[in-house]
């Protein structure tokens, strides 16, 4: 049968080694360490008052994980502020369906700015909590978000 | 993504800085990458618009008709792995013969073992389109691998 011929033909494809793989993994893993990404430094403080810059990707990553610990999904930000100042932020969330959304943008709220306060320090001025806009962007019914 | 570059460009080298442009645009995107789809799934979409854009640019080279036909009589020398060979090679070629959306679906599908909605998803059409585009793919790969029932 000409079906087991595409069938024979399919696995062959699908289980034969392919050629010259290892040396251009090899040159796609150089190659990626030599890309970089493009990032906005953000101001910060060090504990002993020294300033420095954080990369807005750092800031977000965090957010982010802590956004998780809610059982949200962080869609996106939007930083506020003026070149390398932050004053606030706009984060774009995804929940689960059924919850009590004024609640849950308090608890983001919260939890978000303390990401900040921690990563930055002491910001100056405090934009609080009242600083970062929530916007419940989707509702899924799946146990976790998208 | 290297092994389905390989056979919808029919070209090593070609595959090759497909993966290559694929990684590093995923790599570049990954921040905006939603989880709408499966990791792989993107993965592959980002390929197959990488191997698009690079066929674009290079004009089709016919196959050469003995590429189809010619192969191992069954059982001379070491018997399977020839046999194999000249089969992949046919099939390489049958495929290089097929219009690209239907190639594209035969190897997701049949090679990848991505199901139609997957598939839908990465070449950007319906599920539908996806099963229509792979009986005829079925067809014109049997007619081309007729020598080797």
């Amino acid at each position: 049968m000409t079906d087991d011929v595409l069938s024979r033909a399919a696995r062959a494809a699908r289980t034969s080694p392919e050629p010259g793989w290892f040396d251009i993994s090899a040159t796609i893993k150089h190659r990626l360490r030599s890309v970089t990404r493009r990032s906005r430094p953000i101001r910060a403080v060090a504990d002993n008052g020294a300033p420095l810059f954080i990369a807005d990707r750092v800031l977000m990553s965090l957010l982010s994980a802590a956004i998780a610990e809610l059982r949200c999904e962080l869609d996106r930000v939007q930083l506020i502020g003026d070149s390398d100042t932050c004053t606030g932020a706009i984060l774009d969330v995804a929940t689960l369906y059924g919850q009590d959304l004024h609640d849950l943008a308090d608890q983001i709220r919260t939890t978000a700015y303390l990401v900040f306060t921690d990563l930055l320090g002491p910001i100056d001025p405090p934009f609080g909590a009242d600083g970062v806009d929530i916007t419940i962007i989707d509702l899924t019914t799946n146990t976790a978000p998208r | 993504m290297f092994r389905y570059a390989r056979r919808m460009l029919n070209d090593q080298g070609d595959a090759e800085e497909v993966v290559q442009d694929a990684f590093v645009a995923a790599w570049k995107a990954l921040p905006d990458f939603r989880g709408d789809a499966p990791l792989r799934t993107w993965l592959f979409t980002v390929t197959g618009r990488k191997a698009v854009d690079l066929h674009r640019k290079k004009r089709a080279i016919p196959v050469e008709d003995a590429t189809l036909t010619n192969r191992p009589a069954p059982g001379a020398g070491p018997a399977g792995q020839a046999i194999q060979a000249g089969l992949l090679a046919a099939l390489g070629s049958a495929l290089a013969e097929l219009p690209w959306l239907q190639r594209a679906v035969w190897l997701l599908r049949e090679v990848e073992r991505m199901s139609y909605a997957e598939i839908a998803t990465v070449l950007n059409t319906t599920p539908t389109v996806v099963r229509g585009q792979l009986a005829r793919a079925r067809a014109g790969l049997q007619h081309r691998l007729e020598d080797w029932r």
